[in-house]
């Protein structure tokens, strides 16, 4: 027997239900480890499906994985539902006892309990911009009448020059969209962190990559903001894609206990 | 044009992005499992470098 923990909240967390999902381990019971102003949600799960030999001839099948993330998530993403703030823990964070996790809370109870108020009542929101600038060059181009390659000498040596200033432009266009975007999210929002932009296929690049932690209470306004710059965007060779509300697992201090054998 | 995925449909890469590379890490003795996965965020962490361009930042 270990103990699977999913996530940190205050201590007057409702007692899990029957309905829950079934987390990582799906006949495994959840229960609650608390300290005078912490709970800690875990699931009891089988030790040798979870230690550490297991675990890492497990971890290189993907349909485990897959399965185990997703069950992970789903549990985080319940509790979200039951208590105003979470503060999700990482995959696969398994401890031997009870008291154990009981003997963290403990110990990192500042760290946990201002994460707790730093992230009071928050969630966490996904904003990717993606833009295709061929699209957007071709409508450009098509507003001035410039699709037609005919004529030459003189006359095509003006039309490359006139494409090359809409290229800039074009460029210079997605920028200010992808900025005003960064901007206005930016200011509605408790905090943010830009995320690289990855690469994506031929046509289109991505933008804007952006993750927010929005007060649960502005949700409304947050989602009409978001609507309007789609809106904006819509049609104009720009997309964005949403991903949330989250439990804010970009936004938790990252470490709160180190192996420290010298102490 | 604009889309808003719902949950079933967030990539494995986001989700895994989150469930190994955030949320709060816990190191210790008492932790039995976690420190095992490091193969997992190399791994995780390789093939989002090779698939990433550098961001601009858009200020």
């Amino acid at each position: 027997m270990a103990y699977y923990l999913y996530a940190l909240c205050h201590k007057n967390a409702p007692q899990p239900e029957p309905s829950w999902p079934g987390g990582v381990a799906s006949d495994g019971r959840f229960l609650y480890i608390r300290t005078d102003m912490i709970a800690g949600l875990v699931q009891e799960v089988d030790l040798s499906e979870f230690e550490m030999g297991v675990l890492k001839e497990k971890l290189q099948r993907p349909d485990w994985l897959e399965a185990k993330a997703r069950a992970h998530d789903e549990v985080i993403k319940h509790l979200f539902t039951k208590v105003d703030t979470v503060v999700p823990v990482r995959f696969c964070t398994v401890f031997r006892t009870e008291e154990g996790v009981r003997c963290l809370l403990d110990k990192q109870a500042d760290v946990i309990l201002s994460d707790l108020a730093r992230l009071h009542a928050s969630a966490e929101w996904d904003i990717k911009l993606y833009a295709n600038e061929k699209h957007r060059l071709k409508m450009a181009l098509q507003a001035l009448g410039e699709v037609s390659k005919a004529g030459g000498g003189i006359e095509y040596l003006r039309r490359k020059q006139r494409q090359g200033k809409l290229v800039n432009e074009v460029k210079e266009w997605i920028r200010t969209q992808a900025s005003d975007c960064y901007n206005c999210l930016s200011e509605l929002s408790r905090e943010y962190r830009a995320k690289p932009c990855l690469a994506c296929d031929d046509d289109e690049r991505m933008a804007l990559n952006v993750v927010y932690l929005v007060a649960r209470s502005i949700e409304q306004k947050w989602l009409e903001k978001l609507q309007e710059i789609a809106r904006r965007l819509n049609g104009g060779g720009m997309r964005m894609v949403v991903s949330g509300p989250w439990p804010p697992y970009s936004f938790v201090t990252p470490v709160v206990e180190r192996d420290e054998p010298n102490e | 044009m604009n889309e808003v995925l719902a949950n079933e449909h967030v990539t494995l890469l986001e989700l895994l992005d989150r469930l190994l590379n955030k949320g709060v890490m816990i190191w210790g003795d008492l932790v039995i499992s976690v420190a095992g996965i490091d193969l997992v965020y190399l791994r995780l962490q390789l093939l989002l470098a090779a698939v990433e361009t550098l961001g601009r930042d858009p200020r």
